[in-house]
């Protein structure tokens, strides 16, 4: 019995490390513990396949990355727009210096307001909470949907630039700032 | 008495050719081999995948990606692992567990009416949705050599940590 029980360990315990290694590599990662999102998982197969699952005729672009570096001058030197695809609760709390909220959740809603800023930049960059969130590539194909083009993702997202230790701006430093 | 004889020897006979080698190492590659190939697919296309079973509808969607990262992996490794000869019997008890639920679940669909697709062998969506009946049928017969390697297994005489429970 000790016997199987340390069989099954291995092959689970192997069959967990390998797929993990696996899925944190892939290009299309999938979060490990997030509600199922049929909408997400449609563009991405839509995107593998070749066939769009979404109305319209256009190809689903491969979103560029950015990192926390480059991402660090662009928004300095206001030479790009840093849109927040995480829901206005978690954007209340804590938000990149500069970035505007523009939640997947409510794209809709929000865009009609936003669009006036994004027309003023010429680049825009998307984040979200992190490298297992998706919601940044789906505000990036949204956008792409409402005719920009020149869209850059930041996969590393909130959590990145927070333990990277860059400034953020959160209710209490907006506070102190207005006083 | 002599009947009584006759009997044991039969099971006697039936035991030592399903435990003999050949059909130990043909259940092996039979359960193992299909295993392999149902994983490959859905190891490519996780998200297809993950749409596969979250219509089954039976599972938490919390845990649908989890799954679809993890389940083909443990097809493939368990797979391989009794095409091997390493540690056959836990790879035949989890490719048959796995086998036993996924009968489970299509049974339950079965019993809703539910159209859905198996993604047995591949993710590739189709209109109709598979044939819950023929499912049910491939499941129970692929059961068998799983069956076969846990109950009519030799017991190894080979002294030895690796070569034990192999």
């Amino acid at each position: 019995m000790k016997q199987f029980i340390l069989q099954l360990s291995a092959i689970l315990g192997l069959s967990l490390a390998v797929g993990l290694t696996y899925n944190y590599f892939s290009k299309t990662p999938l979060p490990l513990f997030k509600q199922y999102d049929p909408h997400m998982v449609d563009l991405v197969i839509g995107n593998q396949t070749g066939k769009n699952t979404l109305p319209g005729e256009f190809k689903i672009p491969t979103f560029q990355e950015i990192d926390a570096d480059t991402l660090q001058g662009l928004v300095e030197g206001e030479k790009a727009m840093l849109l927040d695809a995480r829901t206005p609760e978690s954007f209340k709390q804590c938000h990149i210096p500069g970035a505007v909220s523009l939640p997947i959740s409510r794209f809709n809603e929000t865009y009609d307001k936003v669009s006036p800023q994004l027309k003023q930049y010429k680049t825009i960059i998307c984040y979200c909470e992190g490298h297992d969130c998706t919601d940044s590539t789906l505000l990036a194909l949204e956008l792409f949907k409402k005719g920009h083009t020149d869209i850059f993702v930041y996969k590393g997202g909130m959590a990145e630039w927070e333990q990277l230790a860059y400034p953020v701006e959160t209710p209490q430093e907006n506070e102190r700032r207005e006083n | 008495m002599k009947e009584g004889r006759i009997n044991m020897n039969r099971k006697q006979k039936i035991f030592a050719f399903l435990a003999s080698g050949p059909v130990q190492y043909l259940c092996c590659f039979i359960l193992g081999g299909l295993f392999i190939y149902a994983s490959i697919d859905k190891i490519v296309n996780p998200h297809a995948f993950a749409k596969i079973i979250h219509n089954y509808q039976l599972m938490p969607g919390i845990f649908i990606y989890a799954m679809a990262i993890i389940f083909p992996w443990v097809e493939m490794i368990a797979g391989l692992s009794l095409v091997s000869g390493i540690f056959k019997r836990t790879a035949a008890i989890i490719l048959s567990g796995m086998l036993l639920g996924f009968t489970i679940a299509i049974s339950i669909n079965l019993i809703r009416g539910l159209k859905f697709d198996c993604g047995c062998f591949s993710t590739v969506a189709t209109q109709s949705g598979s044939d819950p009946v023929g499912l049910l049928i491939r499941d129970i017969l692929i059961l068998i050599p799983g069956i076969i390697i846990i109950f009519f297994q030799k017991p190894s005489r080979c002294p030895g940590p690796l070569r034990q429970g192999l």
